[in-house]
C-alpha cells in the first residue's frame, strides 16, 4: 500500500477514534456545542496537513494543543470589545443529550468567565494537566496559572457549594 | 466533597457530550482544503514549493522599490509591493496610507482621507464582489496541489511548483488591487487574507454603513476604534460586512470597505 494511502487510513481510523473526546473537550472549552464544531474541525484539518510529520501516538494531545491555542488566539481578536453574555437557552435544552440542572448552571457560570481562567480550569480539572503544563500551554508563568485558577474557582464556589451535592449539607 | 472535585465532576457531565459527525473525514479534509487555499494567496503554504522553484525568474511587479507606506519596510522578492504612483496603482486610488492615530492589535494603519467617497447605491453588491475576489482567489487545480504535496517525482515536483507560484502570484496581485494600502501589510504579513478568507467562507450577517450598523455585532465599539485611529472621515465612509454563520464572537468577522475616485477598496478585515 503507498505510503499517502496509509497515512490517510491512519488519520481516518485516528478521527474515528478521537473525534467524540474531542467534541466533549471543545464543548466543555468553549461552552458553545457550534462553536466547539467548528473549533475541532479546524484543528483537526490543521492536523491533517502535518499528519506525516506528526508522531501518532502524541496526536490527540496534539490536537488539544491546537484547539487551545486557537480558541486563545480566537478570543485575543475578540475579547477588547465583546461583552460576555448569557448562553442562549436553546443550547441547553437539546433534548438529544442528557443535561443536568447542575451541569447547566457550570455552563452558565463558566461562560462568564473570561476565557483563559475558563481555559485554565478545563486544563486542570478536566485534562488533570499539572500546572506547569498548562502554563507551557497557554504560554505564561506556572504563577499565572494558579493566579487564573484560583480567581475562576472564587467565582464559581458559591455554584460548587456542598447544597448543591445530592444530600450536602450547607454550612 | 471538595469544590475542586464537584467541579471536575461537573466537567465530566455527560452532557458535555456532542454527537460525532457521520462525515467527519469529508468535512474535515474540505477545511484542511480551504485552509491550504486562504495560504495559498499569500505564498505561506507554498514556501516550501517555492524554494524548490527558486530557480524560476519571476517579476512581478517590477523591482519592489518601496514598502506599503511610511510605517512598514520594503517587501522585496517576487511578492514586492508597488511604489505609490506606480503603474497599475495610481496614486489618485492607491495614495499613501498613514499610521493609525491609536493602534490596537487590528488597525494599525489607516486609508487616506483623500479622494474618499461615500458607498451608496450598489455597494452590498460590490462590496461582496471585493470580498469574494479577495477571499476566494481562482483556486490551483487540485492535481496541480496535489502533485506539489505529494511524493513526485522531481520534474513533475517543480511544474506544481511553478503553477502554484504563478497562481500565488495572481492572487497576491489582485488583493493589492482590490484593496487600499492601508491594508497591504497585513497582506504582505499573510493574517489579513487567511481573515479576508475566512470572511468569504460564510453567509453575509450584514452589510451596511459602519455608522449605522446595529447594535447587535458590538460594532459600536470597532467605530470608537476607527475614529480614534483614523478619524470621523473614515468612519463617516466605511462599509462593513459582518460574516458569520451565527453572531457568535468567535465565529463571526468583519470586513471594511471605502469608495475612492469611484472604485470600492477593502481596507481592513478582523
Amino acid at each position: 500500500m503507498p505510503a499517502a494511502d496509509q497515512s490517510e487510513d491512519s488519520f481516518g481510523e485516528f478521527v474515528a477514534a478521537a473525534l467524540p473526546g474531542l467534541l466533549r473537550f471543545g464543548h466543555v472549552l468553549t461552552g458553545d456545542p457550534r462553536t466547539a464544531e467548528d473549533l475541532v474541525q479546524e484543528s483537526l484539518a490543521r492536523t491533517l496537513r502535518r499528519w506525516r510529520s506528526l508522531r501518532h501516538e502524541n496526536a490527540t494531545a496534539y490536537v488539544r494543543r491546537v484547539m487551545v491555542n486557537t480558541h486563545i488566539n480566537r478570543w485575543r481578536r475578540w475579547e477588547a470589545r465583546v461583552q460576555l453574555g448569557d448562553v442562549p437557552d436553546g443550547v441547553a435544552d437539546d433534548p438529544a443529550l442528557r443535561r443536568s440542572e447542575d451541569w447547566d448552571q457550570l455552563r452558565r457560570a463558566l461562560s462568564r468567565l473570561p476565557v483563559r481562567q475558563r481555559t485554565v480550569l478545563v486544563l486542570r480539572y478536566f485534562e488533570d494537566l499539572p500546572e506547569a503544563e498548562i502554563a507551557q500551554l497557554m504560554g505564561c508563568q506556572p504563577g499565572t496559572v494558579k493566579s487564573q485558577a484560583s480567581r475562576a474557582l472564587a467565582a464559581l464556589r458559591p455554584l460548587l457549594q456542598p447544597e448543591m451535592v445530592p444530600g450536602g449539607q450547607a454550612p | 466533597m471538595t469544590t475542586e472535585d464537584r467541579l471536575r465532576e461537573l466537567l465530566r457531565d455527560p452532557g458535555w457530550s456532542l454527537p460525532a459527525w457521520p462525515d467527519a473525514q469529508k468535512r474535515i479534509r474540505r477545511s484542511a482544503r480551504r485552509q491550504r487555499l486562504a495560504l495559498t494567496g499569500i505564498g505561506t503554504s507554498v514556501t516550501a514549493v517555492i524554494t524548490a522553484a527558486a530557480a524560476v525568474p519571476i517579476m512581478l511587479l517590477g523591482p519592489g522599490r518601496t514598502g506599503v507606506g511610511p510605517a512598514a519596510g520594503p517587501t522585496p522578492g517576487p511578492f514586492a509591493t508597488p511604489a505609490v504612483g506606480a503603474a497599475g496603482f495610481t496614486a489618485q486610488i492607491y495614495p499613501a496610507p498613514a499610521q493609525a492615530r491609536v493602534m490596537t492589535r487590528w488597525l494599525r494603519m489607516c486609508p487616506s482621507a483623500s479622494g474618499l467617497q461615500v458607498l451608496g447605491r450598489g455597494a452590498a453588491v460590490a462590496t461582496l464582489s471585493v470580498l469574494h475576489e479577495i477571499g476566494q482567489p481562482a483556486p490551483v487545480r487540485p492535481s496541480q496541489e496535489i502533485a506539489g504535496a505529494r511524493s513526485a517525482p522531481a520534474g513533475i515536483m517543480q511544474l506544481s511548483a511553478v503553477a502554484l507560484m504563478q497562481q500565488a502570484k495572481q492572487n497576491f496581485v489582485t488583493s493589492l488591487q482590490a484593496s487600499d494600502r492601508a491594508f497591504w501589510p497585513q497582506i504582505v504579513a499573510g493574517n489579513g487574507l487567511a481573515a479576508v478568507a475566512r470572511a468569504a467562507q460564510v453567509p453575509v450577517l450584514y452589510s451596511g454603513p459602519l455608522r449605522s450598523s446595529p447594535q447587535t455585532f458590538g460594532l459600536s465599539d470597532v467605530t470608537g476604534v476607527v475614529a480614534a485611529g483614523c478619524g470621523s472621515r473614515v468612519v463617516m465612509d466605511t462599509w462593513v460586512i459582518v460574516s458569520g454563520r451565527t453572531a457568535s464572537p468567535a465565529r463571526a468577522a468583519e470586513t471594511f470597505f471605502l469608495k475612492r475616485h469611484g472604485r470600492v477598496l477593502l481596507y481592513n478585515s478582523t
